[in-house]
């Protein structure tokens, strides 16, 4: 693994446990915003035959 | 140079969020700043599954620098440009932290090379393959790699024949004969 993918991957788990800091409505927010994401994915996926 | 216009009316609908940030990936590629590029990740599971929790876009890339000069600089500089902001080593692009990671596995490479692109509305994008997905969270094995591989076997999107072709190319065949016997048996 190189320098760079291992920074990476330790960034992501900081960002991860800032996630789990966030105030509850906060972490609401991005679950809307989630589902919102996820399901145009859904969308797109079923209508080009991914699923 | 079109700028993304979630720059220009805000707050940007959640569901186009990922129209948009798919349009500033691509335009990456057009600029010659990145090569092949693929989703991968929880994102790129959730074309094929229920969505998965997660908060970031992953986005494989395959770079053509030797593995110890590897730096996302010119990536982050040519989004800034365009309005985005770094957040760590993720790039916010509409409010989306996006990753950047380079696709240096032979198995990262292949998946890279081998994603397939789907119309995402109008914007092309590439997406790995369920059986890619699946042979990474073999080779990653971390607990939530497999709740991801319950979930692809659970769905039955895979195709047992690619998944086999792949996990023996990359030396995966007794990793998944682990992950069977745990938790498949």
């Amino acid at each position: 693994m190189s320098p760079l993918t291992r920074q990476i991957l330790k960034h992501k788990q900081e960002r991860r446990h800032a996630l789990a800091q966030l105030p509850y409505p906060e972490k609401v927010r991005i679950v809307e915003k989630l589902r919102g994401a996820a399901k145009k994915i859904g969308q797109v996926a079923r209508h080009q035959g991914l699923r | 140079m079109r700028l993304p216009w979630c720059h220009l009316w805000f707050p940007v609908p959640y569901e186009f969020i990922m129209k948009e940030t798919l349009r500033e990936i691509n335009a990456l590629q057009e600029a010659g700043i990145i090569g092949q590029s693929a989703i991968g990740g929880a994102m790129g599971a959730t074309f094929y599954l229920e969505p998965i929790s997660t908060y970031d876009l992953d986005i494989f890339v395959l770079f053509e620098s030797p593995a110890l000069i590897l730096t996302l600089a010119p990536i982050y500089e040519f989004l800034q440009a365009r309005g985005h902001l770094p957040e760590g080593d993720a790039i916010t692009i509409c409010g989306w932290p996006v990753q950047f990671l380079p696709a240096e596995s032979a198995l990262l490479r292949e998946a890279v090379e081998q994603a397939v692109t789907v119309d995402f509305e109008g914007v092309p994008a590439r997406v790995m393959t369920a059986e890619h997905l699946a042979a990474i969270a073999v080779q990653t094995g971390r607990a939530k790699d497999f709740a991801r591989l319950l979930a692809f076997v659970e769905s039955g999107q895979l195709d047992a024949g690619r998944l086999e072709e792949i996990l023996k190319r990359h030396g995966l065949v007794d990793a998944w004969a682990k992950f069977e016997a745990r938790y498949l048996a």
